[in-house]
């Protein structure tokens, strides 16, 4: 729907733009002003009138709101799987909140499941890496760039493997390595090859939920609240976790919008005060109704202004 | 000298040659394969690059139908099935002429394939199957000649589209293989696809060879490439089918290898060893949606085809009664089958005047690529004929007119003209050395006679 044209690219089947606002509304101006078919992206594609002039058909939603009844018929899934030992009490608590909203105006809440969500970090960390690898040859120091600067004569592979070495920070170059691995000859059915028909059918667990008359799925965003620079894990697999509830739905190509309820008020590692976000899914080119419910939301939560000055970082 | 002892040493022990050739076909469009940039040969260097071309950040490939449509096209000509939904994918390596790290390529599933051409011989025919045909990026040239220290990069040529035509190991000759690529010149250029400039480069042909005893086990093969000529091709042929033979004979192995043709010398030298084998990491081009063609589109390409080289080939042996070499001659390049209808239409004898085109014209021109005859001034002025002999002067003029006159019994204006050549030496020189008008002189004595 977004053309992905101009981005830097990290994995391409993957990638999308994504819309960064202060509230729901300003997210539909955003977003008109992008969808639709761009011919420098091949694999963009139209909108059609659900998923787009979201601006104008959440204008006419809000005009027709009723309190207490405006979500009347729509079924919202809850997936069980994603109820996980790794999430955190405060963001659980959070997540029987946002279902509370949500029933107080009228939806009905339906429990879920997405039996293939166990497998959706590792398939992610398959597919990302290897795409991004493939993506990030272009970086050579050849023709934009860094590029080593050294009196030394270098070959050819000395030059590419310094100025690469050089250029690319830690992560990306672990990330380089494991997408390496997963397309190699030897690995290649086993990795990529497996990763692309599990991302099939986590993909098909979200279409049946869909087909059976759910319009929209509510998650946490993340499984614990937001993380201080200080207390930042050193174990990137640990880091990678915090990715486990955002993956599935990348993975699937959902549209997706996640928005801050409240905030904390327990002390999370001596923390209170910190923003906590729940996720709202929808199917395939929905996204206009997707902004409706998730403004909806937005109303009811009447999550308060952070301001920076209470945090410590 | 010793070389020709060796081949006929060779043939006398029961050595079988077997040959597959990769075919890479510059497709002939305005603009490149998946960007805008135009696609074009003598250009000033990295002036046809667009953002895709250099892979700059946050560029995406758009795919050039036309392309497919005359890859497409090209397939059927050469009886290929076309595969109704075929993938991209990128092959991974990194060199300096290769901006993206990858090439847009298709590997496991191309757009056509199982293809054949049957080629004529001499003595015999012989169908050569052919594996695939598949859609690709051309890469970029890398230029180590200008300057000692520097190697110096021209993007023009990056992302132009390329065909690469892969024939199975069917062919067993390097006349075979002259004749085969003869052919699939002839069916590129008549479709329309391909110039077929092979000192331009927008026609490349790299060869796999091996040799094995007759009945025995198949050999090694190790692959040429840099071979700009049809003769060259030949000749490197010849030499790597000795090469091989002569390491077998002195119970060594043949290593797998790529091998390049160095002309001035005559001989294959390695270049690398084909074990040390680069894992090119394939996987479907996430930027682009997989190749879908219709049954419909498939037969609106088929009926739009031309006349194509072996149907045209059948229709001058029927039709105009030339034998089966003067055909062959005449429909191997677009240019001169069109030449020689023209010519009909102006002076109706067609035996004659493929005797002419075959005898005088292509004997006398240079380089049979650069006529600047019209077919009326062929025909009836004898003044460009004059000149034209007088300039080829490739052989000596007796000759000439001796062969002819063996050909046929008809008086015409080019014996007359050679006649007169022979006859007025001092005012052909007069001629040679600038003093144009004197031809005059000698038109007015042809037409006299």
């Amino acid at each position: 729907m977004l053309s992905r044209f101009g981005l830097i690219a990290f994995a391409s089947s993957l990638d999308t733009p994504g819309i960064f606002t202060r509230s729901v509304t300003d997210t539909t101006l955003v977003y008109d002003s992008m969808v639709g078919r761009d011919f420098n992206d091949s694999t963009s594609i139209d909108a059609n009138e659900n998923c787009s002039n979201s601006f104008d058909h959440l204008e006419l939603f809000k005009s027709k709101y009723k309190k207490g009844s405006g979500l009347k018929g729509v079924k919202i899934g809850i997936p069980i799987e994603f109820n996980v030992e790794e999430l955190s009490n405060t963001m659980r608590e959070l997540w029987q909140y946002g279902i509370d909203l949500l029933e107080q105006e009228g939806a009905e809440i339906v429990s879920v499941s997405l039996p293939h969500t166990k497998y959706s970090l590792a398939t992610y960390y398959i597919i990302a890496p290897a795409e991004a690898s493939s993506n990030l040859n272009r970086y050579d120091g050849i023709k934009y760039g860094h590029k080593v600067q050294t009196k030394k004569v270098l070959t050819l592979n000395e030059f590419y493997q310094q100025s690469r070495s050089e250029g690319f920070g830690t992560e990306v170059q672990r990330r380089i390595l494991m997408g390496n691995f997963c397309l190699s000859r030897d690995s290649f059915d086993n990795y990529y090859g497996k990763a692309q028909k599990m991302r099939m059918l986590i993909k098909q667990d979200y279409q049946r939920i869909f087909d059976s008359g759910i319009s929209f799925i509510l998650t946490p965003t993340t499984p614990t609240p937001p993380f201080l620079i200080s207390k930042q894990s050193s174990n990137p697999t640990e880091e990678y976790l915090n990715d486990v509830y955002t993956v599935p739905i990348s993975l699937a190509g959902l549209p997706a919008i996640s928005l801050p309820i409240k905030r904390s008020f327990e002390n999370f590692e001596g923390q209170s005060g910190l923003p906590l976000s729940l996720q709202l899914i929808s199917r395939w080119r929905q996204e206009n109704n997707l902004l409706n419910v998730a403004w909806c939301l937005e109303q009811n939560a009447n999550m308060q202004q952070l301001k920076l000055e209470e945090i410590e970082f | 000298m010793y070389r020709n002892l060796n081949i006929f040493r060779s043939y006398s022990t029961s050595w079988e040659s077997v040959i597959g050739v990769e075919i890479h076909a510059q497709i002939k469009t305005t603009t490149k394969l998946f960007s805008n940039a135009p696609n074009s040969f003598a250009s000033l260097p990295n002036t046809l690059v667009s953002l895709m071309d250099c892979s700059y950040p946050g560029s995406l490939p758009s795919l050039n139908t036309r392309c497919v449509s005359l890859a497409i096209k090209t397939g059927i000509a050469l009886n290929c099935k076309v595969n109704k939904k075929s993938y991209f994918e990128r092959k991974h390596y990194f060199f300096p002429d290769l901006p993206s790290g990858y090439q847009i390529t298709q590997q496991s599933i191309p757009l056509l394939i199982n293809g054949h051409l049957t080629i004529t011989m001499p003595d015999y025919e012989k169908t050569i199957r052919i594996q695939q045909i598949k859609l690709e990026q051309d890469s970029g040239k890398t230029l180590s000649d200008i300057d000692r220290d520097l190697s110096m990069i021209d993007l023009n040529r990056a992302g132009t589209g390329l065909m690469e035509i892969v024939t199975e190991p069917d062919l067993s000759s390097s006349n075979e293989v002259a004749i085969f690529i003869k052919n699939v010149i002839g069916i590129l250029q008549t479709v329309g696809s391909c110039d077929c400039n092979m000192d331009q480069g927008s026609l490349r042909c790299d060869v796999n060879v091996s040799v094995k005893r007759k009945g025995g086990k198949d050999g090694t093969r190790c692959e040429i490439k840099n071979l700009n000529s049809i003769k060259f091709i030949t000749k490197a042929i010849e030499f790597e089918v000795q090469r091989q033979i002569k390491i077998i004979e002195e119970n060594e192995i043949v290593t797998q290898e790529t091998r390049f043709y160095d002309a001035s010398k005559d001989i294959t030298y390695f270049l690398r060893s084909k074990e040390n084998f680069v894992d090119y990491k394939y996987f479907f081009e996430p930027d682009l949606l997989p190749l879908e063609i219709s049954e419909n589109e498939i037969n609106s390409l088929k009926n739009r085809l031309p006349e194509l080289p072996q149907l045209k080939r059948e229709r001058f042996i029927l039709q105009y009664k030339l034998n089966n070499f003067e055909a062959n001659l005449l429909v191997e390049d677009n240019f001169y089958s069109n030449f020689f209808e023209q010519c009909l239409g102006l002076k109706r004898c067609p035996t004659k005047i493929a005797n002419w085109i075959i005898n005088i014209l292509f004997r006398l021109l240079p380089n049979r690529r650069e006529c600047t005859l019209t077919p009326f001034q062929f025909c009836f002025q004898v003044k460009f004929v004059i000149k034209l002999i007088i300039e080829g002067n490739k052989e000596p003029i007796e000759d000439i007119v001796e062969n002819f006159n063996s050909q046929s019994n008809y008086q015409n204006l080019n014996f007359f003209c050679e006649e007169v050549i022979s006859n007025y030496p001092e005012q052909v020189a007069k001629f040679k050395s600038g003093n144009i008008n004197i031809i005059n002189f000698l038109v007015g004595k042809a037409v006299k006679k």
